[in-house]
């Protein structure tokens, strides 16, 4: 510590507990280093060491407008102290002449007003400057008892920070965005830099502190302190009862886990019910899905956010939530397989209106979600009671698996608009499918006589060789035997329907590719 | 030497220096003294070398708000009730009259009770100064007896005080003043001419004189520094006056400060009360009481009064040595700034000699 600068007189009075001081000499002269406190008299007798505050614990009645005050604050110059302290007057007192403001600012020696405890004043002050570390221990020990009681969410850790440290604290998310009230990340914030930062703007110090993430890596939330002007000493104290704040959230995060597996794991065996189409009236979990607010009667529209890449689900569950809640979508939503399935009730049959206006803001929410993960979104029609959900959710995650592969309309993807022939080419001409289709062809391409013309014309033909002749224009016996060399070749059966429905989408989708080259 | 109205100008700047801010503003007075010129009755100024040693002086003046004065001038008459109830109750023959006060009006109301009483002037007063209680006269700080005393006015009212110590004196004349409409003409106890060197401040109406003299040549281009030289003092500081305070008191004199912005950017106090007491030239205690302080308008050059500075003015502040008298060990204390409760000791401009 006694490597330390001395703090400035302005970074004293930028100290919490000497918050009440003033300076009533204006702005002038506050930057210069202090290096002790000293009590004197009124007349400032006694020795008073260079760059020590003196302070004149009590005045007498009218010494602030007296040539006393001149007298002494021409003393102390000469002495080279670093202010006078006197006790702020009282309202309706007399306070400083303007002549001797001006004679204070012309020997550069600034006049505190260091309210009305000046020897309170005078220990606080003395502790700050004299055993930083005690003062910073204290405050820790402050922050300790007040974060270690109930568990304790963003908003109240900031709240009981800012209390302890008589400064604006605010949460920061692990982008930076703020998410408390309060103020924003200050400039240069670098939120990619899971460390401590303290930045200085203005002679203004701004703490920012990481709240690690459960797994160990990467950055959960921020926790911010604006200071103002403050020593270099008490910003690393800030810290550390800012880092006292990130063991309170974690804490909270932890126990806010447990309760969302809990609820996970009630929800998912719910879930499965309902894929299942268990939830019919009179079930006994019925009741239990409505205790956790699902609601199973009228239309509903389930929609399935597929989250793309290795996420932790439970973490961002309460994200979800909050962006689903952000753009006004009402839904009811349950961790998935790979991501979150929900879905809206109404009363009546949704319109088309609704429809879209589901779509469009189901899109911002994908957006909203992009800082954290990338989503694909599938969503499904609107269909009637359990069973009818029960349909709805498997078409949204027919739907957002299709949507995974089709950055092209946004990786957002609705049954309705799809019709279930396109759904299924759609599908088909993905980029799991395709590839294959064309090796499963593959065998026919290098043989004489056009094969998979002649499969793809039998096929839509509707297994009719005589159709297929026609379609061809050549002799029914010739497509016949076109027909058992593609079984030979591809060894297939053209009599099962499992492989016929393979070859016929394998051809639609060649077709489509040859035609689209 | 018999006084003339070249001597009334000089006087009137010279005992208005001598003031140091206080003892009223002389030119009123000098004109209630060419007045009593006009009619014809010499009126002489004597060394105290002059006048035989044994004899007496009474000295005379007035005491009261300076102020007052203004509004009521004498009209005649004023000083024999006084002077004869002195006479009467010591049984003396006087050789002449001095003045109670060289500065202000009292160093120019010597010469009117003279004429009117038909006496010299001897050269001495009790103050060498302006100062605002009768107690603060030499003879008082010696721990001489003041009394007998009177104060009086021209209608016949009359208050004559015996065997009372300095400070009760003061008390009960300061207490009567109110029912003299005031001001009151006053004399007391008659001096030895022989003891007028132990006892007062001879030659003090001389000194008046001379600076008075030296003082006519200030004018807008006169330098102040060697103005200040030939008055036989030092120029504190030059500049704006920023800020005048005044404190009312419920006991005594009210109080007050005027800072001064010095040209040079430093800033010049002075505390007064009815004079300027205390100089602090950025803070620092530079010139007390009992030397003399004045205010003088930078253009002009006439002195400004306690009661009338005020914010904006153009001034220079002058500080001149004060009487030796008060400089004697046991009498300083009754005039220094602990006198007027300015907790600090006095400070002593040496004298430079007066030039020729």
């Amino acid at each position: 510590m006694s490597a330390e600068r001395a703090p400035t007189l302005r970074q004293i009075l930028g100290y919490p507990p000497l918050a009440e001081t003033v300076s009533l000499t204006g702005d002038e002269g506050l930057d210069r280093p202090v290096t002790g406190i000293v009590l004197v008299d009124a007349a400032g007798a006694g020795p008073v060491r260079p760059g020590t505050i003196a302070l004149c614990p009590a005045v007498p009645a009218g010494y602030l407008s007296s040539w006393r005050l001149d007298a002494t604050v021409r003393r102390l110059r000469d002495q080279e102290a670093a202010a006078f302290a006197v006790p702020s007057p009282a309202p309706g007192e007399e306070t400083m002449l303007d002549g001797s403001r001006r004679l204070a600012r012309h020997l550069g020696l600034p006049v505190l007003a260091v309210g009305h405890d000046p020897l309170r004043w005078a220990g606080d002050a003395a502790a700050f400057l004299y055993a930083p570390a005690v003062a910073a221990a204290e405050l820790l020990h402050r922050a300790h008892r007040s974060l270690t009681g109930a568990p304790l969410g963003p908003e109240e850790v900031a709240r009981t920070l800012s209390r302890t440290l008589e400064r604006p604290v605010a949460v920061f998310g692990p982008d930076g965005a703020p998410i408390t009230e309060g103020f924003g990340p200050p400039p240069g914030f670098d939120p990619y830099r899971p460390v401590t930062q303290t930045l200085t703007e203005h002679g203004g110090t701004t703490v920012v502190v990481p709240v690690p993430a459960a797994t160990g890596w990467g950055v959960d939330a921020w926790i911010a302190a604006s200071l103002g002007p403050v020593p270099e000493s008490w910003a690393r104290a800030v810290a550390d009862v800012l880092r006292a704040g990130t063991l309170a959230l974690q804490r909270w995060q932890a126990t806010r886990r447990v309760v969302l597996e809990r609820d996970a794991r009630l929800r998912a065996s719910l879930f499965g019910d309902l894929l299942e189409g268990r939830l019919d009236p009179g079930h006994p979990a019925r009741r239990d899905a409505s205790e956790i607010g699902w609601r199973l009667d009228g239309w509903h529209v389930a929609f399935h956010i597929a989250a793309l890449g290795e996420v932790d689900l439970l973490r961002h569950t309460d994200a979800v939530a909050a962006a689903l809640a952000a753009e006004r979508v009402d839904a009811t939503v349950v961790e998935r397989g790979d991501g979150w399935s929900g879905w809206t009730t109404t009363r009546s049959e949704p319109g088309q209106d609704a429809g879209r206006d589901l779509i469009a803001a189901l899109r911002k929410v994908r957006r909203r979600l992009a800082s954290r993960f990338d989503c694909a979104i599938g969503v499904g029609r609107a269909h009637r009671d359990a069973p009818g959900l029960t349909r709805s959710l498997a078409e949204a995650w027919d739907a957002s698996r299709i949507a995974r592969g089709r950055p092209q309309t946004g990786r957002l993807v609705h049954i309705d608009r799809l019709g279930l022939a396109q759904l299924l080419t759609a599908w088909a001409s993905s980029e799991t499918f395709a590839p294959a289709a064309a090796r499963l062809l593959e065998p026919l391409r290098s043989q004489p006589g056009d094969l998979v013309a002649t499969l793809a014309a039998y096929l839509d033909a509707g297994c009719s060789a005589a159709d297929a002749a026609a379609v061809l224009g050549v002799h029914r016996n010739t497509v016949a035997a076109r027909l058992r060399r593609v079984e030979e070749l591809l060894t297939v059966d053209l009599n099962n329907p499992d492989d016929r429905l393979a070859l016929h989408l394998a051809c639609r989708v060649t077709a489509d590719r040859s035609a689209a080259t | 030497m018999r006084l003339g109205p070249a001597e009334v100008d000089d006087l009137a700047r010279g005992t208005a220096l001598l003031g140091s801010g206080g003892g009223g503003q002389t030119d009123l007075a000098a004109r209630v003294l060419r007045r009593a010129l006009a009619t014809g009755r010499p009126i002489t100024l004597l060394d105290p070398g002059d006048v035989g040693g044994d004899g007496y002086v009474v000295p005379v003046g007035l005491v009261g708000a300076v102020s007052v004065f203004y509004e009521r001038l004498p009209s005649g008459g004023e000083w024999t009730p006084v002077f004869a109830a002195i006479l009467d109750r010591t049984r003396v023959a006087p050789a002449g009259v001095i003045a109670i006060e060289v500065g202000g009006v009292n160093g120019i109301v010597v010469f009117v009770a003279a004429a009117e009483l038909g006496l010299p002037v001897i050269d001495a007063d009790l103050q060498g100064r302006a100062l605002p209680r009768i107690d603060q006269m030499s003879v008082a700080a010696l721990g001489e007896p003041i009394t007998p005393l009177a104060i009086g006015d021209a209608s016949g009212r009359l208050l004559v005080l015996d065997g009372m110590p300095p400070a009760a004196a003061e008390r009960v004349v300061r207490g009567a003043l109110s029912e003299f409409g005031g001001w009151a003409a006053f004399a007391m106890r008659p001096l030895r001419v022989a003891d007028l060197d132990r006892l007062t401040i001879p030659g003090s109406l001389g000194r008046a004189l001379r600076l008075g003299a030296r003082h006519a040549a200030w004018n807008r281009s006169a330098d102040p520094d060697a103005m200040a030289a030939a008055l036989g003092g030092r120029v504190l500081g030059a500049g704006r006056v920023l800020e005048v305070v005044r404190h009312r008191a419920t006991v005594g004199f009210g109080r007050g400060s005027v800072i001064i912005r010095a040209h040079g950017g430093g800033l010049l106090r002075l505390e007064m009360e009815n004079e300027y007491l205390l100089a602090l030239a950025d803070g620092r205690p530079v010139a007390s009481t009992p030397d003399i302080l004045c205010l003088l308008d930078r253009a002009t050059g006439i002195p400004v009064s306690c009661d009338t500075v005020r914010g904006g003015l153009d001034v220079v502040a002058l500080h001149l040595p004060g009487p030796s008298f008060w400089w004697r060990p046991g009498v300083t204390h009754a005039v220094a700034p602990r006198a007027f409760g300015l907790d600090i000791d006095p400070i002593r401009l040496d004298p430079a000699p007066e030039r020729p």
